[in-house]
């Protein structure tokens, strides 16, 4: 199994970001100080950089099951999406400039979108039902003859669920239409083969996967053509120019052979432990709602909105144990509404405000689940108590 | 206050809101809220002959941080005079609420002062309004 990486804190919120695996922490202050060259020049020095730019796109390709040449490094997921949509809208839009995509995307995609269509691109955001997932129907049902891109996230990062990519993929397979995913939660946490999701654009991020922040990369089917956003040097095939990341990269790709190497195991002992969770929360805490899918969800995505109590005082309560968890609820994080995704889903905003997302990862034991069992109850019930008293 | 002290005093706060309710007949009031949020809060003042504020309460709905920020705030100013709510910078709450705790917030935290600064302000014009309207008043009779 993976090393286990120790925590003061009961950090559950692994889908906000993960700590840097310490392998792949070594490595990448190897290169930040002795094999500091820049990989762009040809004195040997430099070329051992280019070596572990390289060497981190090959492990990556091979996990993605993609040619190196079809990979794109740059500065995280969200600049991944930008340039998936942006630079693929502004190279397409001879053939038409109408777009597809949820109501549940990370604002990387929704606002990516929004700044289009004020540049006089039209977009479709296709609803889900109350467990978010995106109807494959639906997509083919909003196909227009001037469609040239549909993006939709591989699973969503507040509730889990987990879109079914392959089947929209295989539908768009036979169309002239592009499909992006956002795949930031699931790279190094499902198995993702860009050929079997049939995908032609994919993003994905390293911090989300035990690797470092900052640093992130596009997977681009050959033949794709896209507008570079970055202009300069002319890296990463002219489409994201400035001196590559490298300690950043090269950590990247180890962190996600690491992953990888553990996926499954991973996967089942997280997914275990989330099913725990989710069956004795429901049972333990009176007004809880599990938000997502009940069972194509992300294996370490807990999330529930509560009834009579506000998710960040949830939040704050279970700071005070030093437990680390998130809710998109109205405000979180300099937001103004309630979270857009849970909105989506249906549910009343006075409800959405009630949520609580617990996601675990690689710093959990299974002593956790026993804390988290019994303070958070009991948060919930003090803080119900509290208010009903006013 | 630690960190822990700073949470459970925003707790306590928002669970047991001080100067909660309407102030009947209020010198000054002024509701305010985060558009297409839920957070909304109507702060109430009176004041005293000397420009200090005799009563301050509040109304609202919301989330903790900006229900909890307006009820520490209602304690906070009590015997504070106009001039010291108006030259009170949003720094100096976000202090007195816990920065570490609130700084991800900051537009909850800060409803409740730009509430009531907005009140005050209010209430100010409407003073020299009347007094305006007075002078208008006593000219009109001496000319009439």
């Amino acid at each position: 199994m993976p090393t286990r990486i120790p925590s003061a804190k009961i950090y559950l919120d692994h889908a906000a970001t993960t700590p840097v695996d310490p392998r792949a922490a070594a490595l990448m202050q190897s290169l930040g100080n002795e094999k500091f060259a820049n990989p762009n020049s040809s004195y040997l020095l430099g070329q051992e950089s280019r070596r572990a730019v390289e060497d981190a796109r090959r492990k990556i390709s091979k996990i993605l099951n993609c040619a190196p040449g079809e990979l794109i490094f740059m500065g995280g997921g969200t600049e991944a999406d930008n340039l998936a949509i942006k630079g693929f809208a502004y190279s397409n839009q001879d053939r038409g400039r109408h777009i597809i995509t949820s109501t549940i995307e990370h604002h990387a995609v929704l606002r990516t979108c929004q700044y289009l269509e004020r540049r006089g691109f039209t977009v479709t955001y296709l609803s889900v039902d109350s467990t978010g997932l995106v109807d494959a129907h639906d997509v083919k049902k909003a196909l227009r003859p001037d469609t040239i891109l549909v993006s939709i996230m591989h699973a969503n990062n507040e509730i889990g669920t987990v879109q079914p990519i392959a089947e929209i993929g295989a539908l768009l397979a036979e169309t002239e239409v592009y499909f992006h995913t956002d795949a930031v939660q699931t790279v190094g946490h499902l198995p993702v083969d860009v050929q079997k999701l049939n995908v032609d654009l994919l993003s994905f991020s390293a911090h989300k996967f035990y690797g470092p922040k900052g640093v992130g990369g596009l997977y681009m089917r050959r033949g794709t053509v896209i507008d570079p956003l970055i202009h300069g040097g002319g890296q990463e095939h002219d489409l994201r120019s400035g001196t590559e990341n490298v300690a950043g990269i090269a950590g990247m790709g180890l962190a996600l052979e690491i992953a990888s190497e553990f996926l499954e195991e991973e996967a089942t002992r997280l997914s275990r432990w989330r099913d725990r969770l989710i069956k004795e929360i429901l049972q333990r805490i009176e007004g809880a709602r599990l938000t997502g899918h009940p069972t194509e969800r992300l294996p370490g995505t807990v999330s529930f909105c509560f009834e009579n109590v506000d998710g960040e005082s949830i939040i704050l309560k279970l700071d005070l144990e030093g437990i680390c968890a998130s809710t998109g609820a109205a405000c979180h994080a300099g937001e103004i509404s309630p979270s857009h995704v849970l909105l989506a889903l249906g549910l009343e905003p006075t409800l959405a405000n009630g949520s609580l997302r617990l996601t675990l990862g690689r710093t959990n034991s299974a002593s956790d689940l026993d804390c988290v069992l019994e303070i958070l109850p009991k948060a919930i019930q003090n803080l119900r108590a509290m208010s009903a008293a006013h | 206050m630690d960190r822990q002290e700073q949470i459970e005093f925003l707790l306590d706060h928002y669970e047991n809101p001080r100067n909660k309710g309407k102030l009947e007949n209020a010198d000054a009031a002024m509701t305010w809220g985060n558009p297409g949020c839920g957070d909304i809060i109507t702060m109430y003042a009176n004041v005293g002959p000397d420009e200090k504020l005799t009563a301050v309460t509040f109304e609202g709905q919301g989330c903790t941080i900006s229900q909890a920020s307006a009820s520490v705030l209602t304690e906070w100013i009590k015997g504070k005079t106009l001039a010291d709510i108006e030259s009170m910078g949003h720094e100096e709450l976000i202090d007195l609420l816990g920065r570490d705790v609130v700084m991800t917030r900051t537009r909850c935290a800060l409803l409740s002062l730009d509430a009531l600064k907005l009140a005050l302000k209010e209430y100010e014009r409407n003073k020299v309004r009347a007094e305006n309207n007075t002078t208008i008043q006593k000219y009109q009779a001496t000319q009439n």
